[in-house]
């Protein structure tokens, strides 16, 4: 080996160990707003109380990008978003310059509506609180519901700090036999929230149980049983102008693609020129040049996660 | 192997139409209502018979269902047309399809059963003929109506779709894109022949023993026309099937059926995926409709793709006991 070679390796294996030290440096957590304002008058909203806490971009280098509200999912835990050294959405998002908050739903047996005017009041109130007038959302899961109600309730006020909507498995509209939630009601004998109640119950749902199992949290009652169709459960989505991502896994039973297109499709249409460039459908899917076909834990937890779900998202929240 | 005929199409294509008898036994009645299955784009009606004595055909013949087994114009079995010379070249596509192809089995069947209409079962295109049929064309016909991976519309497209996207302009050099003799090559020789998005899209890691696959490759494959490519991938552009001149959707007609109607997708399955069967399913104007997603979660043995869902053990187990089921229970009363 010669002494060049031995420098060009040393400053390598330098640069590298830099990145991956700097890449998932421990990550602070701040409470921002601990708790959603009670909103006057309106008795439902102020059921939904809300837990925003704040993960700031640490790493120095970092270009400094719009900041990202992400919303936990309601089929996991919250550590899933951010698991420390092994990753997660949030410290990608922190890495790619992002700073995030990630809401708690500390009332999750309200239906997904009451849940979306808790979320809107503390969206706005952290846009307010960080002097930020543009903000992206990231629903997950089978939170979803109460993202999207929190986006349109955003909208309905007239001037939304919502600029960009991300769905990452999102099971938003149940209207068809054999879905998920038609299957386990029959399969339980009841609502879909026992699911849970047995690890093995949920683990048979993902395809690598000993990845998830740490992570698996419970289903609320209330949530995902409305089986409304998209277009009256959610009302005026064609008036929805906010860009929007939805990255589906291609082998997810829990929340799979059709659970989600029909919204997707309505999305925007009143202004089918800019639906057309607003709205984007992403199947977590080897069709698609992926690794693998995802499942709804991969989604979140594949060992690939990073570079191929969470690195398009990040894409997606990047362009202009 | 079944009674073959040969009926002709009003402007004057011969088809091949393969008919299976009900087999009546102590437990078994005769049907009253034949059913027709009809392959898709690039295949034949031997994908229908590639398990043997298992194939759909013969299965739902041991149910009591007079069985037709259709080729669409172009299929060797009824003489291959010329690729620039001779009676017939391949300068047809989808609405030829729809137009007479259709209307020839329809009117064949009736004439051979004495029945005013029949079961439709559609894998793939087989499925999108009928669609346009019975929603663009309003074919009384067309009784019920089963489609197995079909796309109605088109999703989003992947990088695969978008591969033959791209492949489009090239379409016109020649007046076909001879699968046949590639996808024999491939059997043949192991060789993976194919372009990879082709064959990843259409059979890769499905639920296929080796030889299946190469039963499938030598049998089951056929070539297409570069008009009926062409419809496919303009399909791509706005996700709706439309007639040769654009003007109308076969996909948005899908609106004018009202027949009772079975639609199973895949849940591997890469170009119908359950996105587009669900938008197919909250189309259909049919009051009684069924849709299935043949995948693990919901409790499948396999998550299923494009061609391993009329095909193979699992298939004979999963799927064709559903579809006798339906069958039988929409029979005319």
């Amino acid at each position: 080996m010669t002494a060049s070679s031995l420098v060009r390796n040393a400053v390598l294996g330098g640069l590298t160990t830099l990145l991956v030290a700097c890449r998932y440096a421990s990550i602070p957590e701040e409470t921002l707003a601990s708790r959603v304002l009670e909103v006057p008058g309106d008795a439902a909203a102020s059921r939904g109380h809300v837990t925003a806490t704040y993960f700031p971009v640490t790493h120095a280098n970092a270009v400094r990008r719009a900041p990202v509200v992400v919303l936990e999912p309601r089929f996991f835990t919250r550590e899933v978003l951010h698991r420390g050294a092994q990753g997660g959405l949030l410290a990608y998002l922190n890495f790619k310059g992002h700073p995030a908050w990630r809401l708690t739903i500390d009332t999750p047996n309200e239906p997904s509506r009451v849940l979306g005017a808790a979320l809107a009041t503390t969206i706005r109130a952290i846009s307010q609180a960080s002097s930020e007038p543009a903000l992206d959302v990231v629903g997950a899961s089978l939170s979803a519901p109460s993202a999207l109600h929190a986006v349109s309730a955003l909208a309905e006020e007239g001037t939304s700090p919502v600029r960009r909507v991300v769905f990452l498995g999102a099971g938003l509209d149940y209207a068809y036999p054999g879905s998920f939630v038609a299957r386990e009601h029959e399969k339980l004998g009841g609502p879909t929230s026992r699911l849970c109640a047995t690890e093995a119950a949920c683990l048979r749902l993902v395809h690598r149980p000993s990845e998830a199992r740490p992570f698996f949290g419970s289903l609320p009652p209330a949530e995902p049983d409305d089986t409304s169709p998209a277009r009256t459960r959610y009302p005026r989505l064609d008036q929805r102008t906010e860009r929007v991502l939805f990255v589906v896994g291609k082998a997810d039973g829990i929340a799979p693609s059709e659970s989600s297109f029909p919204v997707f499709l309505e999305w925007g249409n009143a202004t089918p020129e800019h639906a057309v460039r607003a709205k984007r459908f992403f199947l977590a899917a080897r069709e698609n040049a992926l690794g693998d076909d995802y499942d709804h834990a991969a989604l979140f937890l594949g060992a690939d996660a990073e570079s191929e779900v969470f690195a398009t998202i990040v894409d997606f929240l990047e362009q202009d | 192997m079944g009674e073959i005929s040969h009926p002709r199409t009003k402007d004057g294509w011969p088809l091949t139409v393969e008919r299976f008898r009900p087999q009546v036994s102590a437990t078994t009645t005769k049907k009253r209502r034949p059913v027709v299955l009809c392959h898709g784009l690039l295949s034949n009606r031997n994908y229908f018979k590639l398990d043997g004595e298992g194939s759909l055909p013969l299965v739902l013949a041991r149910a009591g269902f007079d069985t037709f087994v259709v080729d669409l114009r172009g299929r060797p079995d009824a003489g291959r047309p010329g690729w620039y010379f001779g009676e017939h070249t391949y300068d047809y596509d989808i609405d030829d399809y729809v137009s007479q192809d259709l209307d020839a089995i329809l009117a064949h069947i009736g004439r051979e059963t004495g029945t005013s209409g029949v079961s439709w079962l559609g894998h793939s295109m087989g499925g999108i003929v009928a669609y346009a049929r019975a929603g663009t064309f309003r074919d009384p016909r067309i009784e019920a109506l089963v489609t197995v991976g079909s796309p109605g519309f088109l999703g989003p497209a992947s990088k695969n779709l978008f591969f033959g996207y791209r492949a489009g302009p090239a379409l016109p050099i020649f007046p076909v894109v001879s699968a046949e003799r590639f996808s024999g090559l491939e059997a043949a020789t192991n060789l993976p022949l194919s372009a990879r998005p082709v064959r990843d899209t259409l059979f890769a890691d499905e639920d296929w023993t080796h030889g299946e696959y190469r039963l499938l490759l030598r049998y089951a494959v056929s070539d297409a026309s570069t008009g009926e490519l062409r419809q496919f991938t303009n399909a791509l552009e706005d996700g709706e099937v439309r007639t040769r001149d654009g003007r109308v959707s076969y996909s948005s007609n899908i609106a004018n059926i009202t027949v009772p109607a079975l639609l199973f997708g895949g849940r591997k399955d890469a170009l119908a995926d359950p996105l587009v069967v669900r938008r197919v399913y909250d189309t259909l104007k049919s009051s009684d409709k069924t849709m299935v997603i043949a995948g693990l979660a919901e409790g499948f043995a396999v998550d299923y793709g494009h061609a391993d869902m009329l095909v193979g053990a699992n298939a004979r187990h999963d799927i064709f006991p559903r579809i006798v089921t339906w069958l039988s229970e929409h029979e005319p009363k």
